[in-house]
């Protein structure tokens, strides 16, 4: 009898409170911030994308926007302007404008994280102008916007075109000191949107970006994955035209060694790296079926990456971003003394960095 | 005798309760700790206190060799007088019926910031009493039994972190030992870290009903070795998971990394990992509401323990009520945390101190 009683007190007292129901929730999406101008410098302008649930809505989603200096008294605002309680709890994608990124948003990105709802998975990117202008358009190809927004971004990560960027790596990379942040960054185009390359930050600043050109190199740079093609332009000593080259389904390893002989000693760091892939494309002069050329075009191909990868890293070194998490492998090879005696932000810049490329043609494709 | 008094305990059901009582919510913030207090790779430390762990269970291994396998309560009964030995019942007692509730409590406050924000708090530990109150009409064989299934429930919250291992970087755990700590070596915070590894004292109360078979002391070294296992992976996952200086600022590490993982068919799994962990804490909990409650029948004989199990609960309750915000528990954690420690290593030490005597005043 006193079971039963107990087990029946037991379902009387469950859930009847803190409910949340599907219908009556609007699940932001998409939240785009940016910094308002000039007399309301300290506030934002937060934009929100919610699912419309309304058979009869003409759009397919319902589009918030309102200006504040906090995160929380943002979302009630939000709220006063729909029929459905707006919670974070689904959100994917937070979008800055790149005004409010380089202005820093550190606070934002605390904010975010104090707060359980967000989940550690949310993803955060930047755009290239307002997110308020990206996501106000209709998009008519794609009238979800959040979703064609979102798997964008999910599949230029996974291709190794732009970092996976969740709000974990960045706070993470925020906080440690051998590592600055990076994101993805995304601009509007005619009645799309399209990637724009990935944004480097100093600190929690966006201070400039990597073109999608650039990008494959600056991946061969930062460590070591599978996937994905990168389209080279190899040019010719002796003729003055130049050869293209796709080089495809590329595996790529990546070793830094660092060489710290003493406090007072020049640093020289090598960042080693071995891509090994498909030659898919190619029109020089080199005949590709032959052991010999091919030989040759692997050379050419290794000196050409090389080449890349030192520009792409003396543009870090002058915009003095530690992107690449360099930091940390300087940190690991030396002593807590001399890590705490060194300011890594000064020393940075002028470290002679090198990369060392070694490029290995796995097969030339199934026809010859 | 009756039956299920006789009943064997298999070696391995006394080393998952082992594992149930030591590990429980503190596993949350662990990592935290351990980052502000010890620094870099503080991992280390928490192997030396599973080893001060087995040296405590090798005290209580003494008492039951040296009392040739008497209960607790019969040796202090035979050689203590009344007088002396009431108080020391009550205060054990309140201080096992304490750590119960306070456990609780915290598990409460968790699920309470995550999930149910404005539900009161009371609704909650009430609900949660009541499994304990549950468990506790059955014989302690049962009990340990229950536990055993429990485990398996906890145990998939270990298989769950294989998900975050691609996240995870040795690089971030440094080359450096012990440094950077906000607070380093403060020898409060490491009691409360040590806290952590408490709860195998409960193998005390359980010499009376084991037989040689069950091999107590063998099954709890090898629940310490497990629990200390898990502490030293899940802190060194955390460590190399977010970054040293992040890793500070997170409450709960243990519980927030758990938020990365995605299924294709769930997100958002941290809602099921502190699900998970209500059955750890209700082990503990259990457990030590049903030792509370062999002290006090040894003061008063009791026909019905299951109204004083829930006096017990009740008083419990009543006793840490005003003790509700984060830095009120913390307080009460840490002063439950430190009065249990001095029970855990304290009282094997007086009764080896009164086998002792006796066994002079026999000679």
């Amino acid at each position: 009898m006193r079971k039963y009683l107990s087990f029946l007190i037991m379902g009387l007292m469950m859930g009847c409170s803190d409910q949340h129901i599907v219908e009556d929730v609007g699940f932001v999406q998409v939240l785009g911030l940016d910094q308002m101008k000039e007399e309301e410098e300290d506030k934002f302008l937060v934009s929100a994308i919610v699912p419309q649930i309304e058979p009869d809505a003409e759009n397919e989603r319902e589009f918030l926007t309102t200006v504040s200096d906090s995160d929380k008294e943002a979302m009630l605002s939000l709220s006063r302007q729909s029929n459905r309680e707006i919670e974070n709890g689904q959100l994917r994608n937070v979008l800055f404008g790149k005004e409010a990124a380089e202005n820093g948003i550190a606070e934002q990105i605390k904010t975010m994280n104090r707060d359980p709802i967000f989940g550690t998975r949310v993803k955060v990117s930047i755009v290239n102008g307002q997110a308020y202008k990206l996501l106000s358009e209709p998009y008519t190809q794609h009238p979800q916007v959040s979703v064609y927004l979102d798997a964008l971004i999910e599949k230029e990560s996974k291709l190794h075109m732009t970092p996976e960027t969740r709000l974990h790596q960045f706070t993470r990379d925020l906080f440690e000191d051998g590592i600055d942040p990076i994101a993805p960054i995304i601009k509007m185009g005619d009645d799309k949107i399209a990637l724009d390359g990935i944004a480097l930050f100093n600190d929690d600043k966006y201070v400039d970006k990597i073109d999608p050109v650039d990008a494959r190199i600056f991946f061969f740079l930062h460590g070591s994955f599978s996937a994905g093609s990168v389209h080279l332009t190899l040019e010719e000593k002796e003729k003055k035209e130049s050869a293209q080259l796709l080089f495809d389904s590329i595996r790529n390893k990546r070793k830094v060694v660092v060489t710290a002989n003493g406090p007072n000693d020049d640093m020289k760091i090598d960042v080693e790296i071995h891509i090994k892939g498909a030659l898919l494309e190619y029109n020089g002069p080199l005949d590709i079926t032959k052991n010999k050329d091919l030989k040759t075009l692997e050379k050419q191909l290794a000196k050409s990456v090389e080449k890349r990868a030192k520009e792409v890293i003396e543009t870090l070194q002058a915009k003095q971003v530690d992107s690449l998490g360099l930091g940390k492998k300087v940190r690991n090879s030396i002593s807590y003394k001399e890590w705490s005696g060194l300011d890594w932000q000064e020393v940075y810049p002028n470290i002679d960095i090198q990369p060392h490329v070694k490029a290995e043609i796995n097969d030339i494709g199934v026809y010859s | 005798m009756k039956s299920y008094e006789t009943e064997k305990l298999h070696p391995i059901h006394l080393i998952f309760l082992t594992y149930m009582l030591q590990s429980s919510v503190i596993l949350f913030s662990m990592p935290r700790y351990v980052a502000e207090i010890i620094g870099t790779n503080g991992w280390v430390l928490l192997l030396l206190f599973g080893g001060v762990v087995m040296f405590n269970i090798f005290l209580i291994q003494l008492v039951y060799k040296k009392g040739e396998g008497k209960s607790v309560f019969d040796i202090i009964n035979r050689s203590l007088p009344t007088f002396f030995k009431y108080p020391l019942y009550a205060l054990i007692a309140i201080v096992w019926a304490l750590v119960a509730v306070v456990i609780a409590k915290q598990y409460i406050f968790i699920i309470q910031i995550i999930s149910f924000p404005t539900t009161p708090s009371y609704y909650l530990l009430s609900m949660f009493l009541l499994l304990p109150l549950l468990l506790l009409l059955h014989p302690v064989y049962k009990m340990v039994r229950v536990s055993s299934v429990f485990f398996i429930l906890a145990g998939i919250t270990i298989v769950l972190t294989v998900f975050v291992w691609p996240e995870f970087s040795f690089e971030r755990l440094t080359t450096f030992f012990f440094k950077e700590a906000d607070n380093p070596w403060n020898w409060n915070e490491l009691l409360n870290i040590y806290s952590g590894f408490l709860g195998y004292e409960v193998c005390l109360l359980l010499i009376p009903y084991i037989t040689k078979h069950s091999h107590l002391f063998r099954s709890f070294y090898w629940g310490n070795g497990l629990t200390t296992f898990v502490y030293v992976y899940t802190v060194v996952l955390c460590l190399g998971f977010y970054s040293f200086e992040q890793i500070k600022h997170v409450l709960y590490p243990t519980l927030h990394f758990f938020s990365y993982i995605e299924f294709p068919f769930l997100i958002r799994v941290e809602n099921l990992v502190y699900s998970l962990f209500l059955v750890k804490a209700l082990v503990t909990v259990t457990f030590f509401f049903w030792m509370s409650s062999e002290a006090i029948q040894q003061i008063i004989k009791v026909n019905k323990p299951s109204y004083l199990h829930i006096s017990i609960i009740v008083m419990s309750i009543l006793l840490t009520a005003p003790f509700n915000t984060r830095q009120e528990m913390e307080k009460v954690i840490s002063f439950t945390g430190k009065a249990e420690m001095a029970i855990a290593f304290f009282l094997p030490i007086l009764l080896l101190l009164l086998l002792w005597r006796k066994r002079k005043v026999l000679v």
